[in-house]
């Protein structure tokens, strides 16, 4: 089955999948990057000409520049967390390929080979190597084994919602967990779905709730309610 | 649309990874993929080549360019038949350039900024008018945006693409004849042997059609996929999964 996800077997011997992050998002990511550093470029050389430092001002800013350019996408890789400013503003961030965040040398090496990636001209051979790999690997990453992933979205039900007043009832038969996650997920998202579909829904499992139509819908309800807990 | 058969997971994904579906779409089907793509670019690389001969580049590349909406139905028709399991044969492909607007995509909405999320809507669901207006309005509503950076990106992938190969085929150029690609502009400009101005225009026609024929597939894909990942939502086909493998689950325990 085709996905964007990078399986992964924790020590636990339990697997995730983590979702791995393309060329678009990541491409927008470094242009954030770029217009943040560009600014500081500029409020730097704003400071250097009025301090009127001449040619040591000159070099003070070259050497940010040389600084900046690369150390920038590091520091913030290893101290916040795997993400850059533009990375975190996009909702992405690196890791090791093996799931635990990028250490040093990682996050060294990824970068340094930043500049083998930009050739021959602004990432063109990052691009390629991109949509070569299966998980979107840049030349970087293939050398520090890192990989870029969406951040884990915190999913928690919505407030207020008009099913969570059903009156629980548990479930007849035991379901596994991945059953029950989907009932408590129709709950939840029953409220941006129109009626018609519901009842459609939830008509594909009348051999759990016993009816149809409306009442089946209740009754999904009343079954999702006992499951998150409401008494 | 059947999809449970779909040979791709089900999930809501949010928009950003949706368009990484889509690239992977084109990892996974690349030679079926360039097979069908070969065979929509040779017509055109020969009017194109034509186009060059009468002395028409620039006319040439404008219709290359200009073309992409009728690429993008043969494609899309690719792609909505791979994922499903399907492999028809060639004629069928082509079949996308009939009855799916393709006059009014070439004209009024080429300049559509959502063009590739828009198409499925067009090609696969069929309707028409005041409907097809509501529809699209509908799916548009907070999938929009990302279809119109998607078209952006593409865009400078293009361009950053070919700038590439400019640049790769400087480096791989022999120190002893960098010095002639300082002259380059003046022989792409004022060069009067026709012979030498004609190969040049040959090789870029063919790197353009190289770089379209690495990012258009890329584009029509990323927008099938974000079409499909806004349907996901909208009509929560995950649950409908779901809950059809509690339906199989509980029917199989009452015959146990």
């Amino acid at each position: 089955m085709l996905d964007t996800t990078r399986p992964v077997e924790t020590p636990e011997g339990i697997e995730l999948g983590l979702r791995v992050a393309g060329p678009v998002v990541r491409a927008l990511a470094w242009c954030l990057d770029f217009a943040l550093r560009i600014l500081i470029y500029m409020i730097l050389l704003y400071f250097f000409t009025t301090f009127n430092l001449g040619d040591l001002g000159i070099g003070l800013f070259l050497i940010s520049i040389f600084i900046l350019e690369w150390f920038y996408p590091v520091l913030f890789e290893v101290y916040r967390d795997g993400a850059t400013p533009g990375k975190q503003a996009m909702h992405i961030k690196v890791l090791h390929e093996s799931g635990v965040p990028v250490n040093w040398s990682n996050a060294m090496v990824r970068n340094l080979l930043r500049a083998v990636d930009f050739l021959p001209f602004l990432y063109g051979f990052g691009l390629i190597s991109m949509l070569m790999n299966h998980d979107f690997k840049r030349i970087g990453d293939l050398a520090a084994g890192t990989v870029v992933v969406y951040e884990e979205e915190h999913v928690s039900l919505k407030k207020d919602t008009a099913w969570m007043a059903e009156s629980p009832v548990s479930l007849p038969v035991p379901l596994t967990l991945e059953e029950q996650q989907a009932l408590i997920n129709f709950a939840d998202r029953s409220s941006s779905l129109p009626e018609s579909r519901l009842i459609e829904l939830a008509n594909i499992v009348t051999p759990l709730t016993g009816t149809s139509g409306k009442r089946g819908v209740k009754m999904l309800y009343q079954f999702a309610n006992s499951l998150i807990g409401n008494k | 649309m059947q999809f449970d058969r779909m040979e791709a997971v089900v999930r809501p994904r949010n928009h950003w990874e949706s368009i990484d579906l889509g690239f992977s779409m084109v990892h996974f089907w690349w030679k079926p993929l360039w097979k069908i793509w070969c065979m929509v670019m040779l017509p055109v690389f020969l009017l194109c080549l034509f186009l060059i001969y009468a002395h028409h580049f620039l006319t040439a590349m404008l219709i290359l360019w200009w073309l992409k909406p009728a690429y993008d139905r043969i494609l899309l028709s690719f792609f909505s038949a791979a994922l499903f399991g399907e492999q028809p044969n060639i004629l069928h492909y082509f079949k996308g350039l009939l009855n799916t607007k393709l006059l009014l995509s070439l004209t009024f909405w080429r300049f559509d900024l959502a063009r590739s999320f828009h198409l499925p809507i067009l090609q696969l669901e069929g309707l028409k008018g005041k409907v097809l207006h509501q529809r699209s309005q509908l799916l548009h509503k907070n999938t929009g945006s990302t279809a119109r950076w998607l078209t952006i990106v593409s865009f400078h992938f293009e361009w950053l693409l070919s700038l590439s190969i400019i640049g790769w085929l400087y480096f791989m150029t022999p120190s002893l004849y960098s010095e002639y690609w300082f002259s380059l502009w003046d022989i792409l400009f004022n060069e009067k042997n026709v012979i030498v101005s004609m190969t040049l225009d040959i090789i870029r026609l063919f790197f353009g059609i190289l770089v379209i024929g690495i990012i258009e597939p890329l584009y029509v894909a990323a927008g099938f996929a974000l079409y499909l990942n806004r349907r996901t939502h909208l009509e929560a086909w995950d649950i409908e999964l779901d809950f059809r493998r509690i339906r199989e689950h509980l029917n199989k325990s009452v015959v146990l």
